[in-house]
């Protein structure tokens, strides 16, 4: 198996009769390997990840995956039988088993050799740790459970391109780092593409990003380029605990005894006493996120390129 | 976590539309062959009409043929209403649970769950009805012997089944147009208009024709039951009118299956 080429040329949805463009003349390549994908609420994100599973059709615009058109009926299922998804909003039947579900699912996927398929799906039950739980019913499944049947579910059919939407929300501290350990040694040489609020969980996983802001990629490349957007931005700025905050950017705000340091993005120097820090890719996504840079040009990476 | 995916061969036989219904068809029957409330709706409709038995007095009739029908009748005279009630809220369950997303990612177009589910759970639903049937037939061939039982199969096929076919595809299509509360509704006023308001209330109604679903003609051309509407119509059915009822439900059922899978195909980008 080799990883897929994912190539999206021009593409654009709208919704409302065109009065709202959820995305806006997008074009990119997806390398292999972890792709990080940022964005505020209501960015476009989970709109993106419809159109690449198949769910949603764009507007207008492509989308191949090895040179097959996704945006074609007769050749979607194609693509479908090779691509893995975990939606944001993920449901189950409550009423079935883990390995009755993964087995219904295996079966929608064209897994319809009995012998594979339960194979298959006693092979993704052990690799996300339900394997002694698989026959309990889902609805007595803590929330961090179901969610591992969901990434299970996703790569019943070794998939090569692997849409993950938000998959570590709700999840406690350890499930979080379980998850995406998972995530990353899944990825190897197929593409996985992990939406988040979480700008940490993309830092440990992704070496590309991809950051949609108002239906538009306001930036694509290595994760460390993103960082590097907001070097010499980057400010501890510590004022009296009753003091209001400053009008800049703020990525972090801590309590201590000589008062309240926020971390700021500023071009400038925004107090007579602030201390410059060096820049993080939070830093980096906040500065972004406030137009704080200089330019928003896109700085393709190593392995993602621009079309 | 400590075990990394290994990979198998790809998966075979990929676009097995046969094998992908049939598997939404033995899920779906699991799910809802487990809720309570289509066994308590569908054997409580069926206790309440078999309570007291319509007409009064066929029970203690000597002809197995006569007394089979006219049971056939009293069960197919409201249980459908619940068979349909009960599979109403099975057409969008999946948006309810938030799984649509999920299963139009997978290669399988709709076809094969919309019919799965038309197999499946309508054939769950119907289990009480057959259950309660297989009962009555056990309690009739203990008082009169092993002969009910061919005639009771014949005319549980012939008389109750065409109907609750017919109702259980209407009600895993409508509800895609109506919603399941407007559809229930609508379900108990045609089934009543269109069953047992016969042509004495002088309003146009299908009751007493072959058009009708409680299995009039195929009870009295075969099994000599007891006629209602079609009598009042001054009508006896024929072997024919009673094909041409059994076929003209099946026919229904068919089209709103065959119909809704083309509507929703083109909606759905699967």
């Amino acid at each position: 198996m080799t990883a897929p080429n994912v190539t999206i040329t021009d593409l654009t949805v709208t919704f409302r009769r065109g009065e709202v463009r959820a995305l806006d003349d997008i074009s990119l390549r997806l390398p292999v390997g972890m792709v990080g994908l940022l964005g505020p609420n209501g960015a476009g994100k989970t709109t993106f990840m419809r159109v690449l599973t198949g769910v949603l059709l764009p507007t207008s615009g492509t989308v191949a995956v090895d040179g097959t058109d996704l945006t074609s009926r007769s050749q979607r299922r194609e693509v479908k039988a090779t691509t893995g998804y975990l939606p944001q909003e993920l449901g189950l039947y409550p009423d079935l088993t883990a390995s009755q579900f993964l087995d219904y699912m295996a079966l929608l996927k064209g897994i319809t050799d009995r012998r594979a398929r339960l194979g298959r799906v006693q092979e993704v039950l052990d690799l996300v740790s339900l394997g002694d739980v698989a026959h309990r019913k889902l609805k007595t499944y803590s929330g961090g459970m179901k969610r591992r049947v969901g990434i299970a579910q996703a790569i019943l059919n070794d998939p090569r391109l692997l849409i993950v939407d938000e998959p570590t929300v709700g999840l406690d501290p350890e499930e979080r780092l379980r998850f995406r350990s998972l995530l990353a040694r899944l990825a190897g040489d197929r593409t996985v593409l992990l939406s988040t609020h979480i700008v940490d969980d993309i830092v440990q996983t992704c070496p590309n990003v991809v950051v949609i802001e108002h239906g538009r990629i306001a930036f694509q490349g290595a994760i460390g380029d993103l960082a590097t957007r907001a070097n010499g931005m980057v400010w501890h700025v510590t004022q009296p605990a009753t003091a209001p905050p400053p009008g800049l950017p703020t990525v972090t705000v801590t309590p201590g005894m000589t008062g309240t340091t926020y971390r700021v993005i500023s071009s400038g120097t925004p107090t007579p006493d602030a201390e410059r820090v060096s820049a993080t890719v939070e830093d980096g996504y906040i500065a972004l996120m406030h137009d704080t840079t200089p330019e928003r040009t896109q700085h393709p990476g190593p392995s993602l390129r621009a079309i | 976590m400590t075990t990394v995916l290994q990979r198998t061969a790809p998966p075979t036989a990929a676009r097995t539309w046969w094998a992908k219904t049939v598997a939404a068809a033995r899920y779906e029957y699991l799910m809802q062959v487990r809720r309570p409330a289509v066994w308590l709706v569908v054997i409580g409709l069926i206790a309440l009409r078999c309570a007291s038995p319509f007409p009064p007095g066929f029970t203690s009739t000597t002809d197995n043929t006569f007394l089979v029908a006219d049971w056939a009748f009293n069960f197919i005279m409201l249980c459908p209403i619940g068979v349909g009630a009960v599979l109403a809220d099975r057409v969008r369950r999946e948006a309810r649970l938030g799984l649509s997303d999920l299963l139009t990612s997978t290669p399988t177009g709709i076809g094969p769950r919309l019919w799965g589910k038309a197999i499946g759970a309508g054939a769950a639903t119907i289990t009480p009805v057959v259950v309660a049937w297989v009962g009555l037939l056990g309690y009739l061939t203990a008082q009169r012997g092993a002969g009910v039982i061919p005639v009771g199969l014949a005319a549980f096929a012939a008389i109750i089944l065409p109907g609750l076919v017919f109702v259980v595809a209407c009600s895993v299509t409508i509800p895609y147009l109506t919603g399941p509360v407007l559809y229930r509704i609508g379900l108990f006023g045609y089934w009543v208009w269109g069953n047992m308001v016969g042509p004495r209330f002088g309003i146009p109604t299908p009751a007493g024709t072959p058009f009708e679903a409680i299995g009039e003609y195929p009870a009295g051309a075969w099994f000599h039951g007891t006629l209602f509407d079609a009598r009042q119509r001054g009508i006896t059915p024929t072997g024919g009118e009673a094909v041409l009822s059994i076929a003209f439900l099946l026919l229904m059922a068919l089209a709103a299956l065959v119909i809704t899978q083309l509507v929703l195909t083109r909606r759905s980008p699967s």
